[in-house]
């Protein structure tokens, strides 16, 4: 059970970020800026640094939502994805 | 010396936050509502809080500039600066409120690591009245420094020792926030009248 009130069935950040607009706005816009802005890292590589620290420091519900993400962007684009795709179109 | 290039004369975090406008922002609107943004809590209070994080997490520069900008709120007297210095040594022993020994037991074990946040632990911050919101943001502050504390250390920021910078900086943070604070444009005001840059 949370340590605060927060909103039932909303996994992991999202309980307290839904708790907190005014501290979820800012850490949004970070995680946007770093995880899926502009950059020379693909978004993969990116995703990949944050499950890895997030798995070192042993957060169950970061490294599984960044692990998924990561591996969604791995095959994002590819000749799987697109076949995957047309597959299922 | 940085591990990277930064502009040379910027203390600790200004190094990076000048260096990378597109993340400095949002780590700016995050301590702005953390720290100086309306609260239950004192923005003295709060300072409090990311000031023994810091100190626990060794880094230098956070500890120095966030413990001098609660001090400056408290009045910038010499006895506060010396509060500050019992909160980092002992808080439990300082003459500060059961609550916020509380709240600080609480940033202290989020320090260590979220999971050694206990049920007595939060137990004992609601005995002393200490609400949900108060309790999230005492955790969310914790885990921010955390983050602050490895940014500069990680990076390897220049964290110049004499105690003057910090007083300038806890009676200019104290008075104007996070938020709009044009360090760059600092730099070369104190640039143009040196006719060099600092080392």
């Amino acid at each position: 059970m949370a340590h605060i009130r927060l909103l039932e069935g909303i996994t992991g950040i999202l309980g307290p970020m839904a708790f907190s607009p005014e501290t979820s706005k800012p850490l949004n816009a970070l995680a946007e800026v770093l995880l899926r802005g502009p950059n020379t890292l693909s978004s993969a590589d990116r995703e990949m640094i944050a499950t890895y620290v997030s798995s070192q420091k042993d957060c169950y519900f970061c490294q599984h939502a960044h692990g998924a993400v990561a591996a969604y962007r791995l095959v994002e684009g590819t000749n799987f994805q697109n076949a995957l795709r047309k597959a299922l179109s | 010396m940085p591990h990277i290039t930064f502009k040379e004369g910027l203390p600790g975090i200004r190094g990076p936050m000048v260096f990378s406008p597109e993340t400095s922002k949002p780590l700016g609107d995050l301590v702005q509502a953390l720290l100086a943004g309306p609260h239950t809590l004192t923005p003295a209070e709060r300072e409090m809080i990311a000031t023994y994080v810091s100190s626990q997490n060794d880094c230098y520069y956070c500890q120095s500039c966030h413990g001098s900008t609660a001090a400056q709120h408290l009045g910038g007297s010499d006895a506060d600066y010396a509060l500050i210095a019992r909160i980092k040594q002992n808080y439990e022993a300082a003459p500060i409120s059961a609550k916020m020994k509380a709240l600080l037991a609480i940033a202290g074990k989020v320090q260590r690591g979220g999971k050694y946040v206990t049920a007595a632990d939060i137990e004992r911050a609601r005995q002393q009245n200490a609400t949900d919101k108060e309790i999230h943001d005492t955790v969310l502050i914790a885990a921010a420094f955390c983050m602050f504390n490895r940014y500069v250390d990680g990076l390897g920021t220049w964290q110049p020792t004499d105690p003057e910078i910090y007083r300038e900086i806890g009676q200019q943070t104290s008075q104007q926030g996070y938020v709009g604070r044009d360090y760059d444009k600092r730099l070369k005001a104190i640039e143009a009248t040196q006719g060099k840059s600092h080392d």
